[in-house]
């Protein structure tokens, strides 16, 4: 027991005292961060290009609706210019492009924007929009002219359509969801599990054959179990991990705070209603989502896939590792599990659209990918008896994967020169002390 | 009872027998050499003795009482196979190790100290061990091997990878423990350590111990009965056929005649002596004993060829 805690003692500390490690930990947050801070702070601060463009509106209908902005300056353009001429003038006239308004924009060809240099999308959405909200301006009026009746209903075609989705809970009490928030969180926590039993696992690979390809193994299993050895390097690299994942978690909400006080809403004058409007609402379809969600529960059975799955993927690549020689024998023997978790997480992808279908309830129950599947299942309330069973048949799946390992681990870490074999590590695992 | 004692250990392995029936005895304080060509299963023997792997049947008793987990304390390994790991300092490393043995930290630090300053090594404390020569990482080896004072130290191939210096100070290092009252087994097949500092040994064959005791007494096994001597006056009457001896080689510098002789029938030291001083005048007369490495050969070659008919 002592001896298991030194070992996980020492895969911890060496691991947390490295340099990369500590460098990882402040500089995923700060990536993270400045990935989405960028374009926000670039669409700010950098100063656009403002397009001249030429107007020839040979409808007369469009072109006092056109409103210049610091996107698109519109200028009207005499009419009696034929195209070819438009064509041929319009750069030394000292235009970006030409607009060209030739009947209804309904149909193709009747209204075009030519430029010998493409415009930003900005540029050509807005003066998209600017056109088309002429174009039904002008429907709805005439709609209104000939039938005054419509007046009322005309008003309401801008409404905003809104659907409660409301979660009903066995206690009563009704929770608003989201379906994209849902969908977010189970993403994200199935991504977490993800990510940590493939880059872990391969950690504890890695680990194991270090000490067998570099003779320690010799030295420590005469005063150390084998299966306390593998243990505790399982567990010092989870301890690890999760270190990891506690630092980005401070630093990242650090960081945000930090630049919420420091840095102001770009541009607060003109969008601060709008923004303000939108991060309140998101914020409370968050909240409300989230209420709709037994956090607790959720978080529970989060917490206990985690473990379980690390486990079972865990003492396989320890076991991977054990009965490899070199480190191109590794990364060769550990790509079924590797192609076994990539798998499960297709499977859990598609979990979240269907969360309810047959593929999905034996994913969820199947010990390999239930870590993945039913966490991406869980915010859409999954029926009791399915996590139950999903939750035994993992830790009985462990329990055996960790045996056989241990016993395929205790042979092979001492084993060398010898081609692997299922065949002999069957006798492996066979074999007794 | 011997301190080490091994009773009739069978070890399998799903395609061969390591160790048939392997019987050995190690007294307290002596330095015992377990020597054997490679794959005699001299390292799966010393496996077991560590708790390594487990015999299939047979017993081994440790300093009186059957081996049970908690010697492990008791037993100091440096394998052959041996390595450190690459990206951890010297002294962190050498104390994780010797807590693993079961001493407290504080005490590790300061019996490590005590060695590095022995070895003058003390700058190599903060060193990663990847900055270290092979020769360097060996004396770390030596060091966390004997550093929680075990009543038994199992060296196998001690002395590969250290320049004669190195393996002198080793030498002396190994005696010293012997001195303050380790028992040592010793694996190797270099015999000429064998000679100097074994006092028993073990010769493995085959999973099967096929000869052992005491230096002395395996070299008085396999003794020919051959005599180097060194004589003044003719050595014409080493040719006569009523001689006890035959000649088997002649040199002469100046007025002195060395020969070797070798006894027709075993007959002691002084009656050889008696009919040589009969003839010639006697300057100098020592026993040819054969080498360990001679020993080592005829033996293994012997149980070889009895060997293999059987097969």
């Amino acid at each position: 027991m002592n001896n298991l805690f030194l070992v996980i003692q020492r895969e911890y500390l060496t691991r947390v005292k490295k340099k990369s490690f500590i460098v990882i930990s402040l500089l995923v947050p700060f990536s993270m961060i400045i990935m989405m801070i960028l374009p926000i702070l670039l669409t700010s601060v950098g100063s656009q290009t403002t397009y001249n463009v030429a107007v020839a509106d040979r409808t007369d209908q469009y072109i006092h609706a056109l409103q210049s902005n610091d996107i698109v300056h519109y200028t009207p353009f005499p009419n009696d210019i034929d195209e070819d001429s438009i064509r041929h003038i319009y750069i030394n006239c000292g235009y970006d492009a030409y607009l060209l308004i030739n009947g209804t924009p309904n149909k193709k060809g009747n209204v075009k924007l030519c430029s010998s240099s493409s415009l930003t999308t900005d540029a050509c959405t807005k003066i998209r929009n600017d056109i088309r909200n002429e174009y039904r301006q002008q429907l709805t009026d005439k709609l209104r002219n000939d039938f005054p009746e419509a007046d009322s209903l005309i008003a309401h075609l801008n409404d905003k359509t809104d659907i409660s989705n409301i979660t009903i809970s066995e206690n009563g009490i009704d929770g608003e969801s989201s379906p994209f928030i849902t969908e977010f969180i189970s993403i994200i926590s199935m991504m977490l599990i993800y990510m940590t039993v493939l880059i872990s696992g391969t950690m504890v690979m890695n680990s194991v054959m270090e000490e067998k390809t570099n003779k320690i193994i010799e030295i420590l299993v005469s005063s150390v179990k084998p299966f306390d050895l593998m243990m505790g390097k399982i567990i010092g690299i989870a301890l690890m991990t999760l270190t990891q994942i506690a630092i980005w978690a401070v630093v990242g909400t650090g960081i945000m705070i930090c630049t919420s006080i420091i840095m102001p809403t770009p541009d607060a004058s003109v969008t601060a209603d709008m923004s303000q409007d939108v991060t309140s609402e998101l914020a409370m379809e968050i909240i409300s989502a989230l209420r709709s969600i037994d956090i607790v529960g959720v978080l529970t059975l989060f917490v206990s896939y985690y473990i379980g799955g690390y486990l079972l993927y865990a003492s396989l690549y320890a076991c991977i590792g054990a009965s490899a020689d070199s480190n191109t024998d590794g990364q060769m023997l550990s790509m079924p599990i590797n192609i076994l978790i990539i798998t499960s997480l297709y499977l859990a992808m598609y979990a979240v659209h269907d969360p309810h279908g047959p593929v999905t309830v034996f994913a969820s129950i199947f010990p390999f990918s239930s870590p993945f599947v039913m966490i991406a299942r869980l915010p859409f309330n999954v029926s009791l008896w399915q996590i139950y069973t999903s939750i035994t048949v993992l830790i009985l799946s462990f329990i055996a994967t960790t045996w056989v390992s241990a016993r395929i681990y205790r042979v092979g870490i001492l084993m060398h020169g010898k081609k692997v074999t299922l065949k002999e590590l069957w006798k492996w695992v066979k074999l007794a002390n | 009872m011997a301190f080490l004692e091994a009773h009739n250990i069978i070890k399998d392995y799903y395609n061969h027998r390591a160790l048939d029936n392997f019987n050995i005895s190690v007294e307290e304080g002596a330095i015992y050499g377990l020597l054997g060509p490679n794959g005699a299963g001299k390292t799966t023997f010393i496996r077991i003795v560590n708790q390594i792997t487990q015999p299939d049947s047979g017993e081994v008793f440790f300093n009186g009482h059957k081996l049970c987990p908690n010697d492990i304390s008791n037993i100091g390994y440096l394998p052959e196979e041996r390595g450190l790991y690459k990206k951890m300092k010297v002294g962190e490393q050498a104390i994780f190790f010797a807590q693993l043995k079961g001493i407290s930290k504080n005490d590790a630090k300061s019996r490590l100290m005590d060695w590095f300053e022995k070895f003058e090594i003390t700058e190599w404390w903060d060193k990663k061990v990847d900055e270290l020569s092979k020769g360097m990482q060996q004396k770390i080896q030596f060091i966390i091997t004997v550093l929680h004072e075990p009543k038994l130290l199992i060296f196998d191939e001690p002395f590969s990878g250290f320049d004669p210096i190195n393996a002198n100070l080793l030498k002396k290092e190994i005696l010293n423990l012997r001195d303050n009252g380790a028992t040592i087994l010793f694996s190797t097949h270099n015999m000429a350590s064998v000679e100097e500092i074994c006092d028993s040994i073990s010769l493995v064959n085959k999973s099967h111990v096929i000869l052992s005791g005491t230096v002395w007494d395996v070299k008085q096994q396999f003794k020919e009965n051959e005599f180097n001597i060194t004589f003044k006056g003719s050595p014409d009457f080493l040719y006569s056929d009523d001689n006890p001896i035959v000649l088997a080689d002649l040199s002469s510098s100046h007025d002195i005649n060395s020969a070797t002789v070798k006894m027709k029938t075993p007959m002691s030291t002084n009656d050889l002596i008696r009919f040589l001083i009969n003839h010639i005048e006697l300057v100098g007369i020592n026993e040819k004993l054969p080498s360990m490495n001679d020993i080592f050969l005829t033996a293994v070659n012997d149980n070889n060829i009895t060997n293999t008919p059987s097969k």
